[in-house]
């Protein structure tokens, strides 16, 4: 499929996932803006179509992908403007199994025509048709600042280790095929190193086809690895390696050991209640050397800080260490859960004493703190649902979900420009706009990455071409 | 101080190419103008290469002439050669360039400006400026005068504290030989202005009787007529050519060897240089692995023996200079009549314009050209000209002229300069156009001169001309895309010479045009009755038609910013107010003060986000403001 241009702003239409990522219950996609009815028709099977449905009715029907083929069973309504959320006209499709539906349902919706709405855009058309009034404006903002804040997160946590660096390789790839274009095009009395024009076609098209590849790994399983990043963290031989095991062991989903991502992290992806979370344990440091031990802690440092949310194991069967004090001091501000584990074992005789789950709640005021026993399973589950409220409160999970689209949505926009580029220059149709073209696709990578518009480009070309005047 | 007895609309200061435009721009729209020059010898002087236009200056120049700008006119009056560049490239990036003869070049603007109506010129060198309740007044001068305006423009190019480098010497001047204006930079600072320092260099002169150019390359002009004016014929040029020759490693070495004498290495100069224009010491420096840099022989003017060399400009001592010109082939004798060097400037850091050149803290100052950290004589131009008629406008109490980026080259150097400043000279580049398929060479007439009209800088006789040149070319749209073609063994001969595919059955000659490769120039001998278009107009329809999908596409792109650039952001916003705006977002807002909320998005820095928080803060201002009028 192909991207398609999309129509104005205010007015265009805007999708996104609403719901937060998850197994239980069902997706919610909305779509909204005008023609929004007739975009959502075109994936959708149900016993009565939605333009002969009066607003506000739910249908049964099916999803079908590009092809016409049915993919799932959801319930579809749709509201009339200026009665919706937006005040716009307005669709929900509620997928059932999962968020994998819900995001082949966007993806549908967003090569249909539709834009992926930026992060708070529902709430800001809700406001400026004058639905929400002026006393919530404030709160407006509010929303969206932290919206794009939490997307922003999301965005850098879903592009990291082995894909960020591949997206990098790409857009330099594209940078310095932009970049040698735009040169000759501004400077045309230099004697700067030009190529063949088919060369360059080929050039092009060999990245494009790489990120056509990027793009299918994406949607059969590289997103597995986005998720949510959960670090264990605590004092040596508080269990939190058992608790790994544990949490492993408990999952029903797949299990995957992630290869090379951090070097001296053990890192394992499970889903939970259809959520991936990346659990990451520090304890896989051994201090063989001095040197080495440095470097550890600067890497479970580094996790500490960048976790979504931190599980902080105590060992239960002793009193707390100075040491796990000092962790204690900075977890507020933080998502963080707290396991005091080995619940099974009888307190430390010799020490004197045992640390209890209410002794740790009086330390950190406000904190989850719960009692388990990573070796006997026990508590186990409790501290799955924990996990998930800790980020949910955060409305860390609709911001991931819709992270991973619209940067899905960023390198097929990419592949299809340089499609464009290349087939532009292959028809004799000109550099500059052929040139314009890969200016886009670079844009895309840019958005993809996170890398600040201004003068990439200019400086790429100062950098690398000799220019007279 | 003695009051001078005439008070005028604009005062212009500085006779360059921003302030030669300013002040015919002014006085053409009926104001009266005084303009104030160091020294008048020097009106519409070219202190560097006398070269005009090239890719992005080149659509500068022709932009100028649809607004009823002078410097198109200069350009063809004094030209030598004149070629096209970029031909084979597509479409946008087509431009002219001319190797002009610097005195016609700049005795045209003389005339020009000692013939204009309502301007009165003078030579006196500005001190000065006078300010009262922050807003300009008028100018104070070295010589003892006053002179009163309702408005002043700047445009004092890189005389403002010059300072001149060669090798070990340094001193304050001028281009090389003129008087600095060593006392106005700390009147401007006195007045609040935020000023910085920048630099740009230039190249020996050489004389042509001593280089041995039959051993040489050379380049002669392009045998067809050509011009930047719109209302100009176009000319051949005869007899002149640009010479080819290259930089060895000879000349590497004495530079390398001579490092510690030069500025540039040694970091004896402040300022920074333009990194699309390096100095020969910097290429050698920064590309150590090129072995050879292309160097150009330029004349520079029909009435003396003087010879530019193109891409070496250069700030070594004059005997390191003479020891390196020596060592380029072609160039073994060669004599240096005048020495390369760099030179160093203050310039008013842009951010603190308005979209309309006007400084934000005293209202009825303007500033044009190399003052805004830009460099190229057709960047100062396009300045001045823009100054010049907001000036006009202003004292005329009317909405500025402000062009968008999608509409004008003039309107991304300008949305540049006052939303994201400069560090280093400013040059117009293609590349800073994202919508550079719509800011075409052969469309700035249509793109432009409506306004030129508009302001009243264009009139009668020349817009009736473009009204009959807008016609035809639409006319014969309309005949193309209604006239079908028949497959003929001549039609498609001439096709299969392009490697085109033959006629089968009739075809719209619209269509035909549409395919790559397929000039006009094919077609319109086979289409029934009418007459065909010039060469020129025939260019322009065909771009239209050939590149109409791609030129929709980037259209499309435009209309979904529009609405951005069509909210006005209030100039007395307090960006303090809005809860939400990042710190950094916020600071630079407030030093900014963009004019839309388009503008606002493209300072650096300034996040989706944040536009979209100002965007709700502004709708519920409105909703809080009850509507005016009614009720």
């Amino acid at each position: 499929m192909e991207r398609k241009e999309t129509p104005p702003p205010e007015g265009d239409i805007i999708a996104a996932i609403g719901t937060a990522w998850g197994e239980a219950g069902i997706a919610i996609v909305r779509i909204s803006g005008e023609g929004s009815r007739e975009l959502a028709g075109k994936f959708l099977s149900l016993a009565v179509p939605l333009e002969d449905t009066p607003p506000r009715f739910l249908r049964n029907g099916s999803l079908l992908d590009d092809k016409g083929d049915p993919i799932d069973q959801v319930l579809a309504v749709w509201f009339a403007p200026p009665k919706s959320y937006t005040g716009e006209e307005l669709v929900e499709i509620h997928t059932h199994g999962g968020t994998l539906v819900a995001r082949k349902c966007l993806d549908l919706l967003l090569c249909g025509g539709a834009r992926l709405a930026e992060p708070g855009e529902f709430t800001r058309r809700a406001f400026l048709s004058g639905r929400i009034d002026l006393t919530q404006a404030e709160a407006v903002l509010g929303v969206i600042r932290s919206r794009s804040d939490e997307a922003l997160r999301a965005a850098v946590r879903t592009l990291r280790g082995e894909l960020a660096e591949f997206a990098r390789d790409i857009y330099n790839e594209i940078l310095a095929l932009s970049g040698s274009l735009e040169a000759a095009l501004d400077f045309p009395e230099e004697d700067l190193p030009s190529g063949e024009e088919d060369e360059l076609v080929l050039a092009i098209q060999a990245v494009e086809q790489t990120l056509r590849d990027l793009l299918d790994r994406c949607a059969t399983g590289l997103l597995l690895r986005e998720g949510i990043r959960v670090a264990i963290v605590g004092r040596p031989n508080v269990g939190k390696s058992s608790l790994l095991n544990a949490l492993l062991k408990e999952s029903r989903a797949i299990v995957t050991a992630i290869p090379g991502t951090t070097r001296d992290l053990i890192e394992e992806v499970i889903t939970c209640r259809g959520v991936p979370l990346r659990l990451i344990d520090t304890a896989g440091m051994g201090p063989p050397s001095d040197e080495a031990e440095a470097m550890g802690i600067s890497l479970a440092e580094g996790v500490f800080q960048d976790a979504d949310v931190r599980i902080w194991v105590v060992d239960g069967s002793v009193p707390l260490h100075p040491d796990d004090l000092k962790l204690a001091e900075r977890l507020p501000g933080r998502e963080h859960v707290v396991a005091v584990n080995k619940s099974d074992l009888p307190p430390g005789a010799a020490e004197g004493g045992r640390t209890t789950a209410e002794f740790v709640a009086d330390l950190l005021p406000g904190s989850t703190v719960l009692s388990i026993s990573a070796k006997e399973n026990r508590g186990i589950e409790m501290l799955k649902d924990d996990i998930l409220a800790a980020i949910a409160g955060g409305g860390t999970l609709e911001a991931g979900l819709n992270a991973s689209a619209r940067q899905v949505e960023e390198i097929r926009s990419a592949a299809g420009f340089l499609k464009d580029a290349a087939e532009t220059l292959s028809a004799g149709m000109g550099q500059d706009v052929a040139a314009s073209s890969l200016g886009e696709a670079r844009r895309a990578m840019e958005r993809l990455l996170g890398i600040e518009k201004d003068d990439t480009l200019l400086d790429y070309i100062f950098s690398q071409f000799c220019l007279g005047k | 101080m003695i009051l001078f007895e005439k008070k005028y609309d604009c005062i212009v200061v500085g006779g360059g190419h921003a302030g030669c435009e300013a002040a015919l721009a002014a006085a053409r729209m009926g104001m009266a103008v005084l303009q104030l020059n160091l020294f008048l010898d020097n009106t519409g002087h070219m202190p560097c290469n006398p070269s005009i236009g090239g890719p992005a200056k080149g659509h500068l120049v022709r932009e100028g002439s649809a607004l009823g700008g002078e410097q198109a006119e200069a350009a063809d009056s004094s030209a030598m050669l004149i070629r096209w560049l970029n031909t084979s490239k597509g479409p946008a990036v087509q431009a002219l360039r001319a190797q002009c003869d610097l005195r016609e070049y700049a005795a045209h603007f003389l005339l020009a400006i000692e013939s204009q109506k309502n301007l009165d010129v003078r030579q006196e060198l500005v001190t000065d400026l006078w300010v009262e309740d922050g807003a300009v007044r008028g100018v104070r001068t070295k010589y003892g005068y006053t002179y009163g305006g309702r408005t002043v423009i700047l445009a004092p190019g890189t005389y403002l504290s010059g300072k001149v480098y060669i090798g070990t010497e340094s001193f304050f001047s001028g281009p090389l030989g003129q008087i600095p204006s060593l006392d106005l930079p700390a009147s401007l600072r006195t007045h609040g202005l935020e000023m910085g320092r920048i630099r740009t260099d230039t190249t020996p002169r050489l004389h042509l009787d001593t280089l041995d150019l039959p051993s040489l390359q050379q380049q002669g002009s392009a045998e067809k007529p050509l011009a930047f004016s719109l209302w100009r014929e176009g000319a051949v040029h005869e007899g002149y050519f640009c010479y080819l020759t290259r930089s060895t490693q000879e000349t590497h070495d004495v530079i390398r060897e001579n490092l510690s004498r030069s500025p540039l290495s040694m970091g004896w100069m402040e300022g920074a240089g333009p990194r699309y224009c390096p100095s020969i010491e910097d290429k050698v420096l920064r590309f150590p692995e090129k072995e050879s840099h292309l160097l150009f022989l330029e004349p520079v003017s029909r009435g003396n023996k003087e010879v530019y060399i193109q891409n070496f400009s250069t700030s070594l001592p004059l005997d390191v200079q003479t020891a390196m010109v020596r060592s380029l082939p072609g160039c073994e004798r060669a004599h240096i009549t005048r020495p390369g060097y760099a030179i160093e400037y203050d310039y008013v850091n842009p951010l603190q314009l308005t979209p309309s050149l006007e400084i934000k803290k005293i209202s009825g100052l303007f500033c044009a050209g190399q003052i805004n950290g830009t460099s190229g004589y057709e960047e100062a131009a396009a300045q001045g000209l823009l100054a010049g008629v907001n000036a006009a406008l202003k004292v005329r109490g009317e909405d500025p002229l402000i062009l968008s980026r999608s509409e004008a080259y003039m309107g991304v150097l300008v949305d540049d300069l006052v939303t994201r400043g400069t560090q280093e000279p400013y040059r117009m580049l293609t590349s800073r156009c994202e919508h550079r398929l719509l800011l075409r060479h052969d469309n700035a007439d249509r793109r432009l001169a409506p306004l030129g009209r508009k302001t009243g800088l264009l009139g009668d006789e020349k817009w009736n001309f473009l009204l009959a040149r807008w016609k035809r070319i639409d006319g014969e749209r309309e005949r193309l895309e209604g006239v079908r073609l028949s497959p003929s063994d001549e039609l498609n001969s001439e096709l299969a010479a392009l490697d085109s595919a033959p006629l089968r059955e009739p075809a719209l000659a619209g269509d035909l045009l549409r395919r790559p490769r397929v000039p006009y120039s094919l077609i319109s001998p086979f289409l029934p009755g009418g007459e065909a278009l010039s060469e020129d107009e025939g260019h322009a329809l065909e771009v239209e038609i050939k590149y109409g999908g791609y030129i929709d596409r980037q259209r499309r792109q435009v209309t979904r910013l529009e609405k951005m650039e069509e909210v006005l952001l209030p100039g007395d916003l307090d960006y303090g107010a809005i809860k939400g705006l990042l710190a950094e977002s916020r600071q630079k807002l407030a030093k900014v003060r963009p004019r839309t909320l388009g503008q606002a998005g493209r300072i650096s820095g300034v996040t989706p986000a944040d536009i979209q928080l100002l965007s709700i803060y502004l709708n519920s201002l409105r909703r809080r403001e009850p509507c005016e009028g009614t009720k």
